[in-house]
């Protein structure tokens, strides 16, 4: 019996779709077990087990102070995760407000928020982000700040199009109409509209937000060096990788790559699922 | 099947593709990197390397150029800097004694007020003009003028009483003017100037060829130097990170790379470690004033305090708390040992100044009796609302630094205080390092430092007394240590500084505003062959700690 060939893509893109889904089940899975069971005390330096290769006792093996690499990969991943939503989740608010006000609130509004994206945009993505963390001091607040101020700017375009394609529609003329207030008007009309928007927004940041966590961290600017984060773990393994500690980085690596990978396919996925007019796959 | 659909459909085997590629190249990068893939063997040392037992050397032992051979700009405030380029009136030799360099003799008087110097009658400029007394004499007043990187307020005036003979008479005995004597360059009053770090005149065993600040120094023997012709007419000296220095030797670029104990382990084919015993101590230095002071850094203004490290109870259950041996063995792997003062088994170092450490429960105690208890069950104690914690600064580039604030962080962690850890430049830590601490370091030949380090008299002078601590009781012990008109007397007092068996800097209820933790082996890879001559035991900073003996290197037979 054929197949017709018009429902082959569509079994590859839920292929697709399940096996992101799977790695990121997965990953999640695996970070919220070893936030639940793994010790802290594998965390901490101590002078027996140095620099020991992966092997049974210690799958991804030591670092130079005998702390387990296991361990610090899987707590790293949870921070990440954290960052992750925190982070993406400040950004989309960003987005939403910025977008729908400079849609709805006249063209001052309107010419201030596009100066300010355009601005935003101009300056040098790192350099802007590192500012900024550098700024507020460091720490989880320097990262979120850095992070999610830099990385409103193109969801609060899509959002600013679609509410200034919805903003004459009757329903809406009819509630000015009434009196009702910019606020009602966004809160009971325009939001629901642009909800899936906003969604796919948030889901497609998440991977761009935990791979800049990382950036800041292994450049200095992220988390304290104590902290198991996974730009900690990255910019302490480059200095043992011409030793032949190659598990130091090449773990943290893979870990970064598999998470930020699944969620991006992921993001892509759910696109295509919420919003099928702007997907491109 | 649309045209839609099939872009789609390529498009999500293209990433897929490109993910999977990009993983094997990390992967195939990472263990060719790891397993020096394609290198042809272990003992195969790069064509461009040096050559075996030639008469030129490539060092790879951190920045040796600060202070750019100009006392006024730091040149010579750390131990041994200065010997490759220039001389001193005195240096040490292999026990440590106090001999002559360009004094060819030197006395005393009774009164420990004038003290008589000789100079060499072979002494020559690298240009080859002869190192006069007047050039002793322009070099001390121009420092004492300056006042800010060499501390000659106790001279009172100095004087050439002949071509060669010079007369320094203080305003008061001074036990330890040997500091200044042994480390300050003597320099040629006709060719000093604003530019003088461009062409440094001097009278060391080598002379500057070319210097490329923050890359490399180029060092070429100076054929009118007085003491034996070194074997090395050539010193390259590259200016590398700490795992740059290990790439180089491994690739066998350099014949001499300090490694951190963290690479301690590394073997490198053709190239020995090399363990030198030093007296360059760690710890941390802890500000002894509440927040919200003023104080200053070579000048300029800075915070001083913090409220938690001011509080005697904090520093002294950390002193008592932390385990020295652990942090030894995790931090250093073995290659050092614990310091309990800056100053341990040295002559002015007061035995009583050590004690048992490790003991969790009785810092616990220490800090409930001054009132911090752990009331939110963090794990962290607090006082009147405000938490045990503070922030803990240390080099980035400092592998043994850093590795040092992870270790104590975590221990503090276990008696119920919260260190941050934070890593920056040394520019950064200076002007914050008042009012946080700071991994501090030290250890030099005399016991000067002592005096820098914890006299009130020093506070927002230089890099001095960086915690801004002040005890008047320490302060005259520490007054009677330098005016002592012999060593025997002022090591005493030295000693009764750190603990007089009421009070003091040091000891376990000593007031710690520095709780030295560690005393480091200096560790280098040094190409197989090459001797180091008979090295006193090091000073602080492996950067230079080497060029005591600079002169003797040679290859063995």
């Amino acid at each position: 019996m054929k197949t017709p060939t018009g429902h082959r893509p569509r079994l590859r893109g839920r292929r697709d779709l399940v096996a992101s889904l799977s790695v990121v089940v997965l990953l999640v899975a695996c970070v919220l077990a070893g936030r639940l069971l793994l010790d802290d005390a594998a965390l901490r330096p101590n002078s027996a087990p140095r620099l020991l290769p992966p092997g049974l006792e210690h799958p991804l093996g030591t670092d130079h102070l005998g702390r387990d690499l296991f361990t610090r990969v899987v707590k790293g991943l949870a921070l990440s995760l954290g960052i992750g939503v925190l982070t993406a989740a400040i950004s989309t608010v960003i987005s939403a407000v910025l977008g729908i006000c400079a849609a709805l609130l006249g063209r001052r509004v309107d010419a201030f928020v596009s100066w300010l994206i355009d601005l935003s945009i101009g300056i040098p993505h790192l350099i802007f982000m590192i500012l900024l963390a550098f700024t507020v001091g460091g720490g989880i607040p320097g990262l979120v700040a850095g992070i999610a101020f830099t990385h409103w700017m193109s969801l609060a375009l899509l959002v600013r199009a679609d509410v200034k394609q919805i903003r004459d529609a009757e329903f809406i003329l009819v509630s000015r109409g009434l009196g009702r207030s910019p606020l009602f008007i966004a809160r009971r009309h325009v939001l629901p509209l642009v909800l899936p928007q906003l969604l796919v927004g948030f889901v497609l940041m998440f991977p761009h937000v935990i791979l800049h966590e990382a950036a800041l961290t292994f450049l200095g600017f992220g988390f304290p060096p104590q902290t198991p984060a996974i730009g900690i773990l990255l910019s302490e393994g480059m200095a043992h990788i011409s030793s032949g500690m190659w598990w130091l980085a090449v773990f943290p690596g893979l870990a970064l790559l598999l998470l930020v990978l699944g969620f991006a396919r992921l993001g892509d996925r759910v696109r295509a699922v919420l919003d099928p007019a702007t997907s491109n796959g | 099947m649309s045209r839609d659909e099939e872009l789609q459909t390529g498009k999500a085997r293209r990433a897929w593709i490109a993910a999977a590629l990009a993983l094997i190249v990390v992967v195939g990068v990472t263990v060719g990197v790891a397993t020096r893939w394609g290198r042809g063997g272990e003992n195969t040392s790069s064509p461009s390397g040096p050559q075996r037992r030639g008469a030129e050397l490539v060092i790879a032992v951190g920045d040796v150029a600060g202070g750019e051979f100009d006392p006024l700009k730091g040149w010579g405030s750390r131990p041994a800097q200065i010997r490759p380029i220039h001389s001193s009136l005195l240096t040490i030799d292999a026990d440590v004694d106090f001999v002559g360099d360009l004094a060819s003799e030197y006395s005393v008087s009774d009164d420990a007020r004038t003290w008589s110097f000789t100079l060499r009658d072979n002494a020559r400029w690298s240009n080859g003009e002869p190192v006069t007394a007047r050039d002793v004499v322009f070099t001390y007043e121009m420092l004492k003028k300056d006042g800010t990187r060499f501390d000659l307020t106790f001279v009172d005036r100095i004087t050439a009483t002949g071509e060669s003979r010079v007369e320094f008479h203080l305003k008061e005995p001074r036990s330890t003017f040997v500091s200044q004597l042994s480390e300050i360059p003597i320099l040629p009053a006709a060719h000093y100037g604003p530019d003088y770090s461009k062409n440094p005149i001097g009278s060391g065993p080598y002379t500057v060829a070319d210097y490329q600040q923050g890359q490399q120094l180029i060092l070429t023997a100076n054929p009118h130097w007085y003491g034996q012709r070194p074997r090395f007419t050539k010193l390259t000296f590259l200016f590398l990170g700490e795992d740059a220095a290990l790439a180089a030797a491994r690739a066998g670029t350099v014949d001499i790379a300090y490694v951190p104990p963290a690479f301690a382990d590394q073997r490198v084919p053709g190239m020995t470690l090399q363990r030198f015993e030093s007296i360059d101590s760690r710890g941390l230095s802890l500000p002894t004033r509440p927040a919200g002071g003023k104080g200053k850094i070579q000048g300029k203004d800075v915070a001083v305090g913090n409220d938690v490290t001011a509080d005697p109870a904090i520093r002294k259950a950390l002193n008592i708390g932390l385990d020295r041996d652990e942090i030894t063995e995790i931090v250093l792997q073995g290659h050092g040992r614990p310091a309990h003062t800056l100053v341990d088994t040295l002559p002015w170092f007061n035995r009583e100044a050590a004690f048992e450490d490790g003991r969790a429960d009785d810092a616990e105690r220490v800090l409930a009796e001054a009132g911090w208890r752990d009331s939110d069950g963090d794990g962290i104690v607090e006082k009147a609302g405000k938490k045990a914690g503070f922030t803990l600064m240390y080099p980035s580039d400092d592998k043994l630094r850093s590795d040092l604030a992870l270790v104590v962080a975590e221990q503090a962690r276990t008696l119920g205080i919260e260190i941050t850890a934070k890593g920056g430049t040394w520019d950064g830590i200076y002007l914050d390092g008042k009012a946080n601490a700071v991994t501090w370091g030290g250890g030099r030949h005399h016991a000067h430092q002592l005096y820098s380090m914890y006299s009130s008299k020093t506070i927002d002078t230089g890099y001095n007394n960086m915690p801004q601590y002040a005890d008047p009781t320490v302060d005259g012990h520490l007054d009677r240590a330098l005016s002592a008109a012999t060593q025997e007397e002022a090591n005493e007092h030295w000693k009764r500084a750190q603990w007089d068996g009421e009070s003091g800097f040091a000891g376990e209820d000593g007031d710690a505003p520095i709780i030295w933790l560690v005393r480091i082996d200096h560790l280098y890879l040094v190409r197989d062959g090459l001797h180091l001559g008979d090295q006193p035991i090091h000073g602080h900073g492996h950067e230079w700690a080497l060029f005591n003996t600079i002169a003797q290197w040679r290859w063995e037979k």
